[in-house]
């Protein structure tokens, strides 16, 4: 909201008080001042006041006027399009080197073969109107030689200021107001609207009735008669321009100035508009539609509460007007509106209809219930000096349910001990005081008091506190440090985990991706998700931002590959991303999912960074079983791999299912040449994606420490030819399970081709034996060599080369 | 015996220094020296001299044996630098081509924050939580104090699986979940996911917090200051000034905002802090008495102060990242840096 600072000194006296300390001291009271801006730009003070004294046609060009200007202590020559003015009027003259806001400068001019020395100003050139017909003509007594802005008092100030949402009561300039005079602790003066009445009574004119008092509690109708439609006077139309209100007419322009200012919306029919002359507040019921003022037909709801006249709906009540009762033209009687209407019942229609006006924002946050009478009586006071209206007397104020503030108790040793300050009960007591609460009884520890009506924020003694606090100050509040008390440690090895995944994926070169936890529904399409699988059940959100990420990812895999294709089309080649994240999984009859968290990643390109020497190698499949190798072997678990039930979305002869004590926690291999070829990478992508669940159920964090052997082990190597189709993981099986004191088996050379038999390949073997209780003797090893070549002869029809 | 002894300890040494190779010298000591060389073969002849000459010229071989072992020795060793300096010159690299690198990966920054504010909390005896992204409504807006058409509702675009089912908006629901499950002290921080239904330069539909919950029987507004405070100065810097500011939250009373001095203009007024030399950093207060309610806590006998904070701005501020939307955009130049 964006207050002007001389606005405000209508109310409270600001003398000695700079604008910017002022935003200062708001702010660190909780009314938070975002900024304080000149509302001219400080350039345009070089505008001056000065005086025609003579003025001639130009010479050269009949519609120039050739005006010698004196500012109170020089003359200048400037020529000037305008013809409203002539010699003797004062006017606002901008002298060579005035830089206008939008950007034109005024230089030495030599116009038709005569120079000019400066402009002539209209309103609109120094941003006061939108248009102007001509040069600003001041009055006859202006003095001569003082900056425009200042003279026309348009020297001011405006203040942005956020107000949070249990502070409506600021959103007014008299709100600000207050909080200026609570601050400095000086008087405030409400506005004291004075007007002569007419003879004409206004429960003659109209007649109003209450249907729901419960949602409205007050309505004060006033009528101003026989108005003179105009523009409104310079002064309020640059107050309305300050806080960003369009002016449109006197009316209109009276009615928004005066909820700027007090805070109270306020809506004008024309009296001639309300059928019989009645005014009916009630809920639409069976009315279902009604078109606002903005020319939108809208579908109402049975308990919105709306304005009606004999006929039906005039206006959505408190939030917009009909168009069927604005103030036009022709408009000659005007009725005002001034209510108070039930915060959540506004909230309520606001949001239903999607609507959000100036007049809901406020009274959703509440107004002022005992101002409802004098907002009426400010805007009749406006509407007689600049519309000229007559006021018709006697207000009708329908009241049904007036206003009753609670009391509210606030202890001092209460006050201290939550705050871990000592003030004493003098000075909880001032600043209440100074805040407009009415204190009612007190003893020596409490205070009660009736919060001022304005404050429906204050309800509880923690409210009060807060007022306390911030009036005191909270830089003034002390900083300590508590006694943290023990309170068992948890949660300890479930954030190791994550850790321990994260470094490990990133020591084998992988950067951690963070992707939305939405997915395009399509992604499992690409996939080839199978219809029936656990992933297509998915989590829905009723207002997606678009239908790509329209509900909650069930694989964080679709995400990653789209990660991978922006790499690539910016020319990475070798990339290595993983991701650590959720995925929902909807659970029958619960509100809500399964949230797992998942380690998932991609790796395509070269095995080694370029250098010399460096083999030129791609990454492959065994690279991606070495990382989940590695964090198997962190978590102290075995994993088991399964060539069976391959994923969809993985090339059918690189695929394996990893398993974790025969459970199935995750898969890898090759992406399906197909999806890579719809991806446009030529490249091969290896991908993985694992439950981190049961890992972190079965980890070993303190494993038990085994000593280390104290006698050397012996080595071998054995060559054997076998079956190409015999799964390398059977032989190392095999030769594990033919003696205890075999502790590794080490593929080190696989070969196909031209020395052995086609169908045939030969592995080459590295074995480890290790006795923990005595060196192990050459004839021992060669025994347990030639059981290990017969057992790998009879079951797997092995040669031994 | 005692001139061919001496013959012997000339000839050897005239022969060493005729030789300039390792191997050379080898030979001379096994030709003088060895199990079957002249000396030891001149020395099995000592039993034949008469017995009181014996010792005599004992000891006179033995020195003899012992000057021509040192000679031999010195011989090798300096033939043996020799040798490997040659083999060193031959041997230089250029030591400045690259090394040979593995592929490394890099942690997401916003990774690299949570866990250092993490670290900072638990070393203060805090403990980590972590609770569900689709989460109730109840616990994401009613607990906390904020009721269906709460105007605080709008400072929170929802994301709605059902009903009553939202995206968490913010990770303040495990303030509530936490105190259902526990009795005070609570000492937790809570990182996580949050999301809000806006998306443009400033604001993507997810982003991260980091909140945190101090409940016990006397938790005061000063130590809100003092923990912050100490937080702020170790994950920037031990001089950053930092003010607490009154500001509204539905679920904490007195809330108040915590703004630092701008790390980019320290305090003089640039774009990122849009001249006001302040940088709002995070929001807290005092556990507002409705919430105790909702947990069963007695606000007379407990009383505890709640933050959070968003995780990318603190990221933001500290490498200097000037586009939200980079944080999940996971182009490699990007994550390449952190």
């Amino acid at each position: 909201m964006n207050v002007s600072w001389k606005w405000i000194g209508d109310f409270v006296e600001l003398d000695g008080i700079d604008p910017v300390e002022a935003a200062e001291r708001l702010t660190m009271s909780g009314l938070e001042v975002s900024g304080v801006k000149p509302l001219f730009d400080p350039e345009l003070n070089r505008i001056v006041t000065a005086r025609i004294t003579t003025l001639e046609k130009h010479p050269q060009a009949d519609k120039l006027s050739l005006c010698t200007v004196f500012d109170g202590q020089d003359t200048f020559s400037i020529i000037c399009g305008a013809s409203n003015m002539k010699a003797g009027d004062q006017v606002a003259m901008a002298p060579v080197g005035t830089r206008f806001p939008n950007g034109l400068t005024i230089k030495k001019a030599k116009i038709r073969g005569i120079a000019s020395l400066g402009m002539l100003c209209s309103a609109a050139e120094m941003g006061l109107e939108e248009e102007s017909s001509g040069i600003m003509i001041l009055p006859e007594s202006a003095p001569l030689g003082i900056p425009a802005i200042k003279y026309l008092e348009l020297d001011d100030h405006i203040l942005e200021v956020e107000i949070t949402p249990n502070r409506g009561d600021c959103l007014s300039v008299i709100g600000v107001a207050r909080e200026i005079a609570a601050l400095y602790q000086r008087p405030f003066t409400y506005p004291a609207p004075s007007f002569p009445e007419s003879n004409r009574k206004t429960a003659d004119l109209v007649s109003i009735q209450i249907q729901n008092p419960e949602l409205c509690p007050r309505y004060v109708g006033r009528i101003a008669e026989q108005i003179v439609l105009a523009d409104s006077p310079l002064w309020m139309k640059q107050r309305l321009q300050a806080a960003g209100v369009r002016s449109i007419n006197n009316v209109v322009d009276i009615t928004n100035y005066v909820m700027l200012e007090t805070g109270q919306p306020l809506h004008a029919f024309d009296l001639e508009m309300v059928a019989g002359k009645q005014i009916i507040v009630r809920t639409a019921g069976d009315d279902k539609t009604f078109v606002t003022l903005d020319e939108i037909e809208r579908s109402l709801d049975p308990d919105t509460l709306m304005i009606c006249d004999g006929s039906g709906p005039v206006a959505v009540a408190g939030i917009m007007g009909g168009l069927n009762s604005e103030i036009t033209a022709t408009t000659r009687d005007v009725l005002i509106e001034s209510a108070f209407f039930q915060p959540t019942s506004i909230r309520r229609s606001a949001r239903l209809l999607g609507l959000s006006t100036e007049s809901s924002y406020r009274f959703e946050r509440g107004v002022d219930p005992l101002a409802t009478d004098l907002a009426a009586d400010r805007a009749m006071e406006l509407l007689h000096q600049l519309a000229q209206a007559e006021i018709a007397g006697d207000r009708l104020d329908i009241n049904p349910q007036p206003h009753h503030a609670g009391e509210v108790t606030i202890r001092t040793d209460y006050t201290n001990r939550l705050l871990g300050i000592n003030l004493d009960a003098a000075a909880i007591k001032d600043i209440l005081v100074r805040l407009q609460f009415e204190l009612l009884r007190s003893n020596n520890n409490s205070f009660t008091v009736r919060p001022p009506s304005y404050r429906f924020d204050i309800e509880r003694e923690a409210d009060l506190i807060e007022e306390v606090a911030r009036i005191y100050g909270y830089n003034n509040i002390p900083t300590t440090l508590p006694v943290i008390r023990e309170q068992g440690g948890s949660g300890y090895d479930d954030e190791r985990l994550p850790r321990l995944l994260k470094s490990i994926a990133v020591s084998y070169g992988y950067s951690e991706a963070i992707n939305y936890s939405f997915m395009d529904p399509a992604a499992l399409d690409q996939l080839h998700i199978p219809a029936e699988d656990r992933r297509r059940k998915l989590v829905k959100l009723i207002n997606p931002l678009t239908e790509e990420l329209s509900v909650m990812r069930t694989s964080l895999l679709p995400a990653l590959l789209s990660n991978l294709v922006d790499n690539y089309r910016v020319f990475h080649r070798d990339i290595r991303l993983f991701e650590y994240g959720k995925v929902f999984l909807p659970r029958d009859n619960e509100q809500q999912p399964d949230e797992n968290f998942y380690l998932a990643g991609l790796a395509s390109g070269r095995r080694y960074p370029v250098h010399f020497n460096n083999p030129d190698a791609m990454i492959d499949f065994y690279d991606i079983k070495g990382l989940l190798a590695n964090i198997a072997s962190t978590c102290k678990l075995n994993f088991s791999f399964s060539a069976d039930n391959p994923e969809s979305y993985l090339h059918p002869g690189r695929a394996a299912t990893i398993l974790l004590e025969h459970e199935t926690i995750g898969c890898f291999g090759q992406l399906h040449p197909d999806i890579a070829e719809q991806l446009d990478v030529a490249q091969d992508i290896f991908i993985f994606e694992l439950q981190v669940q049961p890992l972190l159920s079965a980890a070993v964090f303190r494993p038990s420490f085994q000593s280390i052997p104290r006698y050397p082990a012996s080595y071998r190597d054995l060559a054997v030819v076998i079956d190409e189709n015999i799964a390398g993981e059977k032989l190392i099986e095999a030769i594990q399970q033919s003696n205890k004191l075999v502790v590794a088996v080490d593929i080190f050379d696989i070969y196909k081709g031209s020395q052995i038999p086609a169908d045939k390949k030969s592995i080459a073997l590295k074995i480890t034996f290790q006795d923990m209780n005595k060196t192990l003797t050459d004839k021992k090893v060669n025994a347990i060599i030639d059981k290990i070549s017969k057992r790998l002869k009879h079951d797997f029809n092995g040669q031994i080369r | 015996m005692k001139d061919k002894l001496q013959q012997l300890l000339e000839k050897a040494t005239q022969a060493l220094a005729d030789s300039n190779l390792i191997d050379e010298v080898e030979a001379l000591r096994v030709r003088f020296l060895g199990r079957k060389g002249e000396i030891t073969t001149l020395l099995k002849t000592l039993g034949t001299l008469p017995a009181d000459q014996r010792p005599a010229m004992g000891q006179l071989a033995n020195e003899i044996k012992e000057k021509l072992h040192n000679r031999f020795e010195e011989a090798r060793q300096k033939l043996a630098q020799t040798a490997r300096q040659q083999q060193m010159a031959s041997g230089t690299i250029d030591i400045t081509l690259p090394g040979r690198q593995q592929f490394h990966g890099h942690t997401h920054p916003t990774s690299l924050v949570i866990d250092d504010i993490t670290s900072i909390f638990t070393r203060m005896g805090f403990n980590i939580a972590r609770g569900p992204e689709v989460e109730l409504d109840y616990y994401n807006f009613e607990a906390l104090n904020i009721p269906k058409d709460h105007p605080a509702r709008q400072m929170q675009d929802t994301f709605y699986v059902s009903e009553d089912v939202v995206l968490r908006t913010h990770t303040s629901p495990m303030q509530i979940r936490v105190m259902e499950k526990q009795e005070p002290p609570v000492f937790v921080i809570v990182p996580g996911k949050v999301y809000r239904c806006d998306s443009d330069l400033t604001h993507t539909p997810m982003f991260h917090q980091v909140e945190g919950l101090m409940v016990d029987t006397r938790i005061t507004f000063s130590d809100l200051k003092g923990v912050l405070t100490d937080f702020l100065h170790l994950f920037f810097n031990p001089k950053v000034k930092v003010r607490f500011r009154p500001s509204y939250f539905p679920f904490t009373e007195p809330s108040a905002e915590v703004d630092i001095a701008c790390v980019i203009c320290h305090g003089k007024g640039c774009r990122v802090c849009s001249h006001t030399g302040w940088l709002e950093i995070l929001g807290c207060g005092m556990v507002d008495p409705a919430v105790y309610k909702f947990v069963n806590y007695d606000p007379e006998k407990v009383s505890g102060f709640a933050f959070g904070m968003g995780v990318e701005r603190l990221a933001m501020l500290r490498y200097g990242i000037d586009d939200l939307r980079l944080f999940f955009g996971n182009d490699i130049r990007f994550l390449q840096q952190f």
